[in-house]
């Protein structure tokens, strides 16, 4: 720079900075000295010291204590103007300068941050609160409770998480009714085979005639063989409602082949009967089973079991008296019997064909039959996981 | 003692049919509401056992049939719904006693026994009426001098009697209690028993009504 200006011309030697006044100590600190080759002093500004500000004169920078004043240099000759130019930088005063710098800077910044901090300490805090408080309820709350949380209406953003929990406690708290409810239903169910039992073995236990007591442990089997049958429809059903089907569990089976029981049986007749199935061979097999055995059960003359691949749809049709209308929407249910089911059987068979259908991703329909009998439709897709992508589909 | 006991399970109602009859009482055994409202329509009983869960229908529309007709009859539900709310619901509903299942058969009966002679306006378990004592449970008989050996059936006539001994009850009512549906009854097997009784008591201790029945002297 300034060696441009004297280039031009512009600085004539000896030539005095202006005294601005204010703070001259700042005004110290860029000092200038312009020497002749010949090692005279030309000229330099008002703050420069009178001796050189660098020894050697190379160009370049280059540092210099001078009475105690540690100079920073940036040396420049032109042989043809026969100038030498030094700008120096007053350290002392930079320091000085950097020093103010930081203490006006560092103690506002401090105080700033600490105010910040303490800022961001009681908004997040505040923030956090409804989080904190809904984590107390939640950490205190009896594994049995699952009423719903209480949210404060300030804490908006926690409001959609809030009825998210909310509306899984009570989702959980309905399985865990409907569990309940079954579990009392079953226990029920069980009391009145354990009553014929106990009365049985009474009479058993009481009597002197032989042939009473040989009648009532005949009866006591039954009643056993039927509490199994119980026992064993409310594992079924246990395990179905638990473990849907996966495709891994299925295989392709001929539909007769899933009807085995109806072997021998000469009202049964199959409508393609070699139709194949991709279904849980176990599983889906006791369905069939339960179906089977329900419209055996009933059948004057006939059953007819049908596949129509294209549907997916499977249909058992008896010729039987059929269920009433009033009771047919509530076939299936659990424990439940048509008022004219022969007695003796648990209520759970449809329920069973029900879950596992449903456990297939499938379901049932209970219908009549033109004749009148009952009709049993079961829509299977043939894969799970196909049922899976067009229920998204669908979303 | 006659006896209706609606059960549709069929283990459950064989045992009540036998282990009830052994009391010395005359059991029907019905399994569903249809088959109980009939069955009670068209003869008395002394009490009806009844289950709830039935397949046509709630046993407590049985129960309310009863009650509503004024039927002299008592009523003992047996249900597997036992929990303290069903037990009221049935109690207010008209029920004399309420057993859950499974049930002790002895229990049964002595509970049938009790609600039986609540009905009668009586406490004491024997039936005593001049000179001669019935005991219902053992089925034994005796007079002030000694036993009173009594077949089954003289033994039911005569309880029928003694426990109302100011009515008269017709042939028909007495064979009713002496005889199931399914059992053959003799055109004069009433008076067969009622001549043998006689015979053991005196005649003058069963009165005969000309035209209407027997009582007692």
């Amino acid at each position: 720079m300034v060696s441009s200006l004297v280039q031009a011309g512009s600085v004539r030697p000896a030539i005095q900075a202006p005294d601005t006044g204010a703070a001259d100590v700042y005004d110290r600190q860029l000092s200038c000295q312009i020497w002749s080759l010949e090692g005279d002093l030309i000229g330099r500004s008002q703050s420069a010291p009178a001796e050189r500000l660098s020894e050697g004169g190379d160009d370049g920078f280059s540092e210099r204590t001078i009475r105690g004043e540690r100079w920073r240099v940036y040396t420049v000759h032109d042989r043809d103007a026969g100038f030498r130019v030094m700008v120096g930088d007053n350290l002392a005063v930079r320091e000085h300068l950097v020093g103010n710098v930081v203490t006006a800077l560092i103690g506002p910044a401090v105080l700033g941050l600490l105010a910040l901090g303490v800022l961001i300490w009681w908004s997040v805090g505040r923030g956090l609160a409804p989080i904190r408080q809904m984590t107390r309820s939640l950490a205190v709350r009896d594994a049995e409770d699952l009423t719903a949380l209480d949210v404060s209406p300030d804490a908006r953003e926690l409001r959609p998480f809030a009825l998210a929990l909310n509306d899984l406690m009570s989702r959980l708290g309905a399985a865990r009714r409907r569990e309940a409810e079954f579990t009392a239903a079953a226990a029920h169910e069980l009391r009145t085979p354990l009553a014929g039992l106990r009365v049985q073995a009474q009479i058993a236990a009481s009597s002197s005639d032989p042939a009473v007591r040989s009648r009532a442990l005949e009866q006591m089997q039954t009643s056993v063989d039927r509490t199994a049958r119980l026992v064993t429809g409310l594992l079924a059903l246990a395990r179905e409602d638990e473990m849907p089907v996966s495709d891994e569990d299925r295989r392709w089976v001929t539909l007769r082949a899933l009807f085995a029981g109806a072997e021998g049986d000469g009202r049964v007749s199959f409508v393609d009967g070699d139709a194949l199935l991709n279904v849980d061979p176990d599983r889906f097999g006791a369905a069939a089973a339960n179906l089977l055995a329900n419209a055996q059960a009933h059948a004057e003359s006939s059953i007819l079991i049908s596949y129509d691949p294209t549907s997916g749809r499977l249909i058992v049709e008896d010729d039987g008296p059929g269920v009433a209308f009033s009771d047919l929407h509530r076939l299936g249910r659990r424990f439940f019997r048509a008022s004219n089911a022969p007695t003796g059987g648990s209520g759970l068979g449809l329920s069973i064909v029900l879950a596992t259908v449903k456990a297939h991703g499938g379901q049932v329909q209970f219908l009549r039959s033109p004749g009148g009998g009952l009709r049993v439709e079961v829509t299977i897709p043939e894969q799970a996981s196909e049922s899976l992508s067009n229920s998204t589909k669908r979303d | 003692m006659r006896l209706l006991a609606i059960e549709d399970d069929p283990v459950l109602a064989d045992g009540l049919q036998v282990g009830l009859s052994a009391c010395g009482w005359t059991v029907e055994v019905v399994g569903r509401v249809e088959d109980a409202l009939a069955a009670l329509e068209s003869s008395a009983f002394d009490a009806v056992v009844l289950d709830l869960g039935l397949p046509d229908g709630d046993g407590l529309s049985v129960l309310r049939f009863v009650r509503e007709r004024d039927m002299d009859v008592g009523v003992v539900v047996l249900s597997a719904r036992d929990d303290s709310r069903d037990r009221i619901v049935g109690l207010d509903a008209g029920a004399d006693d309420y057993v859950g299942k499974p049930f002790d058969l002895d229990e049964l009966a002595a509970r049938l026994r009790a609600v039986r002679r609540r009905l009668l306006g009586r406490s004491t378990p024997a039936l005593r009426h001049g000179g001669v004592t019935l005991d219902p449970k053992s089925r034994l008989a005796w007079r002030e001098e000694g036993d009173l050996p009594l077949s089954r059936r003289e033994f039911a006539i005569l309880e029928a009697l003694m426990e109302r001994p100011a009515q008269v009850l017709s042939r028909s009512q007495l064979e009713e209690r002496l005889y199931g549906w399914q059992e053959e009854i003799g055109s004069n097997a009433v008076e067969v028993h009622i001549h043998y009784l006689r015979a053991k008591l005196g005649a003058g201790f069963i009165r005969t009504v000309r035209g209407v029945g027997y009582t007692l002297q």
